[in-house]
């Protein structure tokens, strides 16, 4: 008699395959020109309070952010002088290597150096940031292991002009799956917190929100979106119901591309209404991740401005992959 | 090859793991206790994922706004207010965004130690408009806020700037 009839031979097979399997890494090189524009322009703002929030005579000493913030969350500031010249030298180190990756010079390089620098500047003065900064800080990390390098980028311009082969585009690419669930973390995690309140299941939760000073207002919206309390109960339980059914449409293969242009329409519809800084840029940089190469075409030919028939998949030839996949490999 | 296959996979269920374990919503007392376990790796590592509950459960019910009241020791007093939101082009929303942030954190008495700092920036950066000789004497730190009233019942409920009406000295400093 078999005692352990259980295998988990199919379990390391899916794990291979979702993780490992060649993929289409274009896409890398968009999603990190994308996110160092949203980051470029996240840090530019800094600029002009940068000593008030970060240097040891601003609005939070070194010794009282210690005390907001766990033990293990160690900043740089703490062994540098509380001067003003060592927050704008590690800020114009920041500001250099976003603009580095976003031209794709080293870019693997210069994503540790941002992750390095965001965990710096965030954990120095914890009272300004919010769950945008928790993207910016992951996708640093996860752009450290992904193979963005090969498309519109400075490095892959190089190779060619060097006369150097250029590296693969198709090629594993385990990070961009990174991306793909803490974009899936994110919206179930803000809708399943929802669902613990009254204001989203009742239908008033937009109402409050038109009513929050900081938050709301940026480009002109017609008042009855916002007041008229059937419509603003109908959007409410339309945006609690759109965060819960992401995480699971993005997945499949015949609700995903609608679920990416519906998730692209609610944080335009967020930028339009709303003052949340780049919540809504820095999201639908992370959803770039779940778009592949057919999508364009399919969009064309869905809006009529193209008849043609649609071409079979590639399917990339085993000498064409890379051998050690997206792991780093120094550039 | 097969030895960098595994080393990836590991390090791909560690990252998972800290992702997970970090970032879905604790429904469970085992979960609750996994995220306490993961919460000094998740911080020393950078990879924390903050809080997913941008108005959840319920939206807050709260405009707030900090002020604070000089004092010089000639008697002089002068009023400092954090940014009145409602009244500010959506530029200057855009740029102040962190003070926004900082101002709705600061009030909390979870924030209680960035108190002092706040107070005694306030003081060195508002000196005495006719003689900066002239020192401070205290500096308080007053949270002001309006309360957003429940739907009126009624179908059209026009949205209007509400009065930051209440008020309460949170601090005081002698720099």
């Amino acid at each position: 008699m078999n005692t352990a009839p259980l295998s988990l031979a199919p379990f390391v097979r899916g794990w291979n395959r979702f993780f490992h399997d060649p993929t289409d890494v274009r896409i890398c090189g968009i999603l990190r020109i994308g996110y160092a524009v949203v980051l470029l322009a996240n840090v530019l703002v800094w600029a002009p309070d940068l000593e008030r929030w970060f240097a040891g005579d601003g609005v939070l000493p070194m010794s009282a952010s210690r005390f907001l913030v766990d033990p293990e969350s160690r900043t740089l500031f703490e062994w540098l002088p509380p001067t003003p010249g060592a927050v704008w030298a590690c800020y114009g180190l920041l500001v250099l290597q976003v603009l580095l990756l976003g031209l794709g010079v080293l870019p693997r390089f210069q994503a540790a150096g941002i992750f390095f620098w965001l965990i710096t500047f965030q954990h120095r003065n914890m009272l300004l940031w919010d769950g945008q900064d928790s993207l910016f800080r992951l996708f640093a990390f996860f752009l450290i292991f992904l193979p963005s390098d090969r498309f519109l980028s400075i490095d892959a311009w190089r190779r060619r002009r060097a006369g150097l082969p250029a590296k693969p585009t198709v090629a594993p690419a385990f990070a961009l799956r990174f991306f793909q669930i803490q974009m899936t973390v994110m919206y179930f995690a803000a809708g399943w917190e929802k669902l613990s309140g009254t204001d989203w299941l009742g239908g008033e939760a937009l109402y409050y929100v038109a009513r929050l000073d900081d938050f709301f207002g940026h480009y002109p919206a017609p008042e009855f979106l916002f007041a008229y309390m059937p419509l603003v109960r109908w959007a409410t339980w339309a945006i609690l119901f759109g965060e819960l059914a992401l995480p699971l449409s993005l997945w499949f293969r015949e609700t995903r591309l609608t679920a990416v242009l519906l998730a692209f329409l609610f944080h335009l519809g967020l930028e339009w209404t709303m003052n949340l800084f780049l919540f809504p840029w820095i999201a639908m940089v992370g959803l770039l991740s779940f778009l592949e190469p057919g999508d364009a075409a399919t969009l064309r030919r869905a809006l009529g401005l193209d008849r043609r028939q649609p071409a079979p998949p590639p399917v990339p030839s085993p000498d064409s992959l890379t051998s050690e996949g997206g792991f780093p490999t120094g550039s | 090859m097969a030895a960098v296959r595994v080393l990836q996979n590991v390090f791909i269920a560690a990252v998972l793991l800290l992702m997970l374990g970090d970032g879905v919503p604790v429904y469970s007392s085992w979960q609750g206790a996994l995220k306490r376990a993961l919460d000094p790796i998740a911080d020393g590592t950078g990879l924390w994922q903050g809080s997913w509950k941008l108005f959840a459960p319920n939206v807050d019910r709260v405009n707030v706004a900090v002020s604070a009241e000089v004092f010089y020791a000639d008697g002089h007093r002068e009023v400092w207010n954090s940014p009145d939101w409602a009244t500010l082009p959506f530029s200057t929303r855009f740029t102040r965004y962190r003070e926004g942030r900082f101002i709705d954190k600061v009030r909390l008495d979870t924030n209680r130690s960035a108190w002092p700092g706040l107070a005694r920036y306030v003081a060195r950066t508002h000196p005495h408009p006719e003689d900066p000789g002239i020192p401070v004497t205290s500096v308080r730190l007053i949270r002001r806020w309006g309360e957003t009233p429940p739907p009126s019942g009624a179908e059209w409920d026009p949205v209007v700037p509400l009065p930051k009406d209440r008020q309460y000295q949170f601090h005081t400093e002698t720099p």
